[in-house]
């Protein structure tokens, strides 16, 4: 169960230090580490330690954990509110094991919250602190460009501070800057050319502006602008209840079909923080229909990317929805839902195999059986083809240590040679009992995302086979989907927890605080797609605007995840 | 051409009116209308000509923004294939585009490029707000950012109810959207009827 | 325009018209009208094969690569589309952004239009449907041919947005970098023909090359000259814009390219020019290296028909299935590759001709 302590602690015997570590000692050798930056020690459900530092020790600290501990992963900058404090917290990880988890707590004061930035120790902390100063209104000094990064800049306010009026109207204007009729963006001294791509422009996938500054036909500087779609999906989950109101928001995050694996990041968080065991029966449910929806995601990631690269609707884009339709035929025989499945509830999952159980088994298979032929149908057109491998080949670039600080997981780390799964280096569902393979490509290039996401389409259906094998020799009799929840869920006060899964596009992690009602008091969501965003101005900066694009699509982001 | 339907049009009328010269909008046959009179048998089937036009040949824009996009896609896709409709062939440039389907969620931010984007099109334009959440916004419509619906933004002419799993009727409504226009001989009366 | 040819079996098409209405008794007067006349026709039917092309076969035959039905809910397979899309386009309303560069802005979709149904001038279509057969016919068709390109950018620069722009500058580049190499492997056509004149390139090509098992194979310069026939082909891919060099226009890059800003009638225009410039590249294909008009059993017309649209064809399949080239790869394959291969085309083709003559 994911939740498991013990299992964390055993896992890191090869893990860049010495110790035979069980929790305490490595928690103790890491506070021995930071010595006298650490203000006191506290308990989080997830991490080995949490520590409380100094607002203006934040960056010693992070070097020290960054350098000397090989905490390499900034996975997430929670920021909250309580009633006497403001607090960032940065959920540490390793890329190696991201089992060893601390948490770096910083408390700031109530009248002014200002604390040190992150940003110098990890890149990706620029984002996410942007976002805590956005929502929650915590300033952060050192900061290279400290401004608002969902909302207009025009917003009064921090939405999720205590002392926000929502019922106060907001002025909203269209800004000059994003105006893409201006007059004339000419700068008489440069030769440059500022294009704003997007919103709705047909390659950023949804609503994303990028203000690219051009030069010639190369990308001088590229500047991801988010936000289009920021719907308050962290504000929804706190007020609804844990038990049943919050689970039909995460299906709605990442919506390209992922769903149900958003749902599991959900769970798992949830689970671990109230303590519920889920049943295997349920797990293997669970792992198979997760797959499928990984599956789903992944040929949309490549017929989007085929459809940027090839330019119009062709024939790549359409066979990558045929797929996908299969996959979402299967998906709604088993959760009557072809996107918005809300299928999976704490303690397990809504309902069994729909009956005839055969009949469902068959359709899987045939989805199966087909699915070899139809990835060799797309190594056919796509990843052999000459003039595919022309242009993706070598274009959008994203080194290993770069991916690393910039916080990317997924499909990008991986395409990237970095060897991260959480479903191999933090078990839960079913995933350890199966035979299965993390795939990874050292291209760093697009070209290496698409041959990653390809291959692990097949991995998937390894796992899916599996599963099907499973649940057709379970014994009937001890079919159980879901585990005795009460039907008011109410945690303990102040436990906290940030548990992540591996979503389509990455780590997908949620950190939950609870006041001991039934509503979450903080739920904060880290979307892989957020941190993988950021990498895109490392990649795309010199190229030409074509490898932008691909660049871009070869990022596979989701908007509903990247601005929540 | 009730305007109660239609509270918050001040900006728009204002555009309209700029772009459009005041008074009756008179565009459509105008000239065969001063020519033959008030009704006349050559005009009813002109028009009816024309809606069949426009309900059977819509370009659509190619405009996704969140969850329901995926389905619009879906909706082109081999499964479906919006194309046998003639409406198949989506455009990137909204000066191309006939119908502009709000596939999502519109949050601040977003609400005046959308109503820009709108206001790229060339007339006659048709709005069908997909989803739940161009409707009233949906699930998250207690959200701090979020606007209650497209029509707070931009006239729509077919709202598709439902979140996400909405697609098997949307062919069938889409060439509707034009046909709204038969009984009125002009298709703007749809756009404003919303 | 009326060289007499050099044929003796070849009237030009005027000329049969002022015949048959008895206008030479006009005079000069009666030549151009029946020129006229001519023109007209030849227009019409081009244009006509345009409509039919653009908003119907194009999405039947992308429909039937990607596993769709497309358009049949209008008419006999879909058929009435055409008059649907055709009448809707022109009725929309025409927009005319702010700080457009007006005359520029209105003349560019007449030059990308136009210039493509000029080119249709000087190419035999068989059945004695040929307008006129200069001294120059060649050279003709490809001037105004990349007439195109001055549209493009005019309609680029004029509209005054950035991806017009953009798309305005990648059209001339492309168009420069693959009018060179166009031009020269046609010359390379012209060595073993011996003359500019469409009417006797087609000529040359009827005599028999070799006899194969009774069945005479025709000397077309696409079996004779295979290498040069698959340079042109390559190089009028990107010379009508179509993928993999569909840079232009790149939707998902640059929006549409230099037809941004455009909509309604100036929009149909381009879209009309797209696809009369992928006929004319396919007439001049079926002209210089399919033998024109030639072939067995069916009227010379119908086979020059199926020969356009077999090129046609071509360049949907390739926009179906091959990806598109970056900007700096359609240079580099541009210059460093089918300029330098066209010249040696052109050499050795000159040293064979040299041997044999």
């Amino acid at each position: 169960m994911s939740a498991d302590p013990d299992r964390t602690a055993g896992a890191d015997a090869g893990a860049t230090e010495t110790l035979p570590v069980t929790e305490g000692v490595e928690a103790d050798r890491l506070a021995e580490l930071l010595g006298d930056l650490v203000r006191r020690r506290d308990e989080h459900l997830n991490a080995d330690a949490a520590f409380e530092v100094h607002p203006d020790d934040v960056q010693e600290t992070l070097f020290t954990l960054r350098d000397e501990a090989g905490f390499d992963h900034c996975s997430c900058v929670t920021a909250q509110e309580y009633d006497d404090r403001f607090e960032s917290i940065y959920h540490l990880k390793k890329y190696d094991d991201p089992t060893q988890e601390v948490s770096v707590v910083v408390p700031t004061d109530k009248a002014d919250p200002r604390s040190e930035s992150a940003e110098p120790v990890y890149r990706t902390a620029d984002w996410h602190e942007r976002e805590a100063y956005d929502l929650v209104g915590i300033e952060y000094d050192d900061h290279p460009d400290l401004r608002r990064i969902l909302l207009p800049e025009t917003w009064q306010g921090h939405p999720l501070s205590k002392d926000y009026d929502q019922d106060r109207p907001q002025v909203v204007t269209l800004q000059e800057h994003a105006n893409p009729l201006e007059e004339d963006h000419k700068d008489s001294e440069s030769d440059t050319m500022f294009l704003n791509i997007g919103p709705h422009h047909p390659a950023t996938h949804g609503v994303l502006h990028l203000k690219t500054t051009l030069d010639g036909e190369q990308v001088a500087d590229v500047d991801p602008d988010i936000g289009y779609l920021h719907r308050c999906e962290e504000q929804m989950c706190q007020q609804g209840t844990y038990r049943h109101q919050i689970m039909p928001y995460p299906d709605r995050w990442d919506y390209i079909s992922a769903g149900l694996l958003n749902e599991w990041a959900y769970a798992r968080a949830a689970e671990d923080l109230a303590d519920i065991e889920v049943p295997d029966y349920a797990q293997v449910i669970r792992t198979m229909s997760a797959e499928l929806c990984r599956i789903a995601s992944h040929m949309l990631a490549v017929g989007t990317f085929a459809l940027d690269v090839y330019g119009d609707f062709t024939a790549i884009f359409m066979y990558a929805i045929r797929e996908r339709e299969k996959a979402q035929k299967v998906l709604e025989d088993l959760t009557g839902q072809r996107m918005m499945f809300n299928y999976f509830r704490l303690g397990g999952v809504v309902w069994d195999i729909p009956e005839p159980r055969d009949e469902f088994f068959e359709r899987a298979r045939d989805f199966l059986d087909g699915l070899p032929q139809a990835t060799q149908e797309f190594h056919d057109l796509l990843t052999t083809n000459e003039i595919f491998q022309l242009r993706c080949v070598d274009t959008g670039i994203l080194p290993p240590e770069t991916a690393k600080s910039y916080g990317a997981t997924g499909p990008v780390a991986r395409g990237s040679g970095i060897d991260v799964d959480l479903r191999r280096d933090d078990p839960y569902g079913y995933y350890d009992e199966l035979d299965w393979d993390v795939i990874t490509q050292d291209g760093c290039d697009n070209y290496a995302r698409v041959l990653v996401r390809l291959r692990e389409v097949e991995e998937s259906a390894k796992i899916i086979e599996q599963c099907l094998d499973l649940l057709e020799d379970w014994p009937e009799d001890d079919r159980e989907i879901q585990a005795n929840v009460p039907r008011t869920l109410k945690p303990d006060p102040d436990t906290e927890t940030y548990r992540a899964v591996e979503a389509a596009k990455g780590e997908l992690g949620i950190y939950i605080r609870s006041d001991g009602t039934d509503t979450p008091a903080r739920f904060k969501i880290r979307s892989p797609c957020f941190s993988n965003l950021q990498t895109l101005s490392e990649m795309a900066e010199g190229e030409y605007i074509a490898d932008l694009v691909a660049a871009l699509g070869s990022l596979d982001i989701v908007l509903g995840e990247v601005d929540r | 051409m009730s305007s109660k339907d239609t509270p918050t049009t001040d900006a728009s009328t204002t555009t309209r009116d700029a772009r459009m010269g005041e008074g009756l909008d008179d565009r459509f046959n105008s000239k065969l209308r001063e020519a033959f009179g008030s009704s006349p048998f050559i005009l009813t089937k002109f028009d009816k000509f024309m809606n069949w036009v426009r309900g059977s040949s819509m370009f659509m824009l190619q405009f996704g923004i969140a969850c329901c996009s995926i389905e619009m896609m879906h909706t082109y896709a081999v499964k479906h294939d919006l194309d046998r409709f003639g409406a198949g062939v989506p455009r990137a440039s909204p000066r191309q585009a006939d119908v502009i389907i709000v596939p999502g969620t519109i949050v601040s931010k977003f609400a005046p490029r959308m109503k820009r984007v709108y206001d790229q099109m060339p007339e006659p334009k048709f709005v069908i707000g997909m989803g739940s959440c161009t409707i009233s916004g949906g699930p998250f419509q207690e959200g701090y950012n979020v606007v209650k619906g497209a029509e707070e933004v931009i006239p729509v002419d077919i709202h598709v109810p439902g979140t996400g799993a909405v697609l098997r009727t949307r062919p069938g409504r889409g060439r509707r959207t034009a046909r709204r226009g038969d009984r009125r001989g002009d298709p703007r009366d749809a756009v404003q009827l919303g | 325009m009326a060289a007499t040819p050099l044929q003796e079996d070849v009237t030009l098409l005027p000329e049969t018209i002022a015949r048959t209405l008895g206008l030479d008794a006009y005079g000069f007067a009666g030549q151009i009208l029946a020129a006229l006349i001519g023109a007209f026709i030849v227009g019409n039917v081009m244009l006509a094969m345009t409509g039919v092309a653009g908003p119907w076969a194009k999405r039947k035959i992308t429909a039937a690569f990607t596993d769709r039905i497309a358009v049949n809910r209008v008419g006999p397979f879909g058929l009435l589309i055409i008059v649907a899309d055709a009448v809707r386009l022109l009725s929309k309303e025409l927009i005319v952004p702010e700080n457009v560069d007006r005359p520029a802005w209105d003349l560019a979709p007449l030059v990308v239009a136009g210039s493509a149904l000029l080119g249709f001038a000087v190419i035999p279509m068989g059945n004695g449907i040929h307008l006129a057969d200069p001294e120059v016919g060649l050279a003709y068709v490809f001037a105004t041919a990349s007439l195109a390109s001055v549209g493009l950018v005019m309609a680029g620069y004029a509209s005054n947005n950035k991806y017009s722009l953009l798309g305005g500058l990648r059209a001339v580049a492309q168009n420069v970098a693959y009018e060179i190499p166009l031009v020269v492997t046609g010359v390379s056509v012209v060595i073993f023909a011996g003359s500019l004149r469409m009417g006797e390139i087609v000529a040359v090509q009827r005599e028999t090359l070799v006899v194969l098992a009774g069945v005479p194979i025709p000397s077309w310069f696409a079996i004779v000259n295979p290498f040069a026939f698959v340079l042109f082909v390559v190089a009028n891919l990107a010379e009508v814009g179509r993928n993999p060099f569909d840079t232009p226009e790149a939707p998902t890059e640059i929006v549409a390219g230099y037809q941004t800003e455009y909509s309604s009638v100036y929009f149909v225009l381009f879209y009309l020019g797209e696809f009369v410039h992928i006929f004319l590249g396919g007439a001049i294909i079926a002209t210089l290296f399919l033998g024109g008009p030639a072939g067995p059993v069916l009227p010379g017309f119908v086979w020059f028909v199926i020969k356009i649209w077999a090129v046609f064809l071509f360049t949907q399949w390739a926009r179906s299935a091959m990806p598109r080239v970056r900007i700096d790869q359609l240079m580099e394959i541009g210059w460093k590759g089918l300029l330098v291969l066209s010249f040696a085309n052109l050499v050795l083709t000159a040293i064979i001709v040299g041997v044999i003559a």
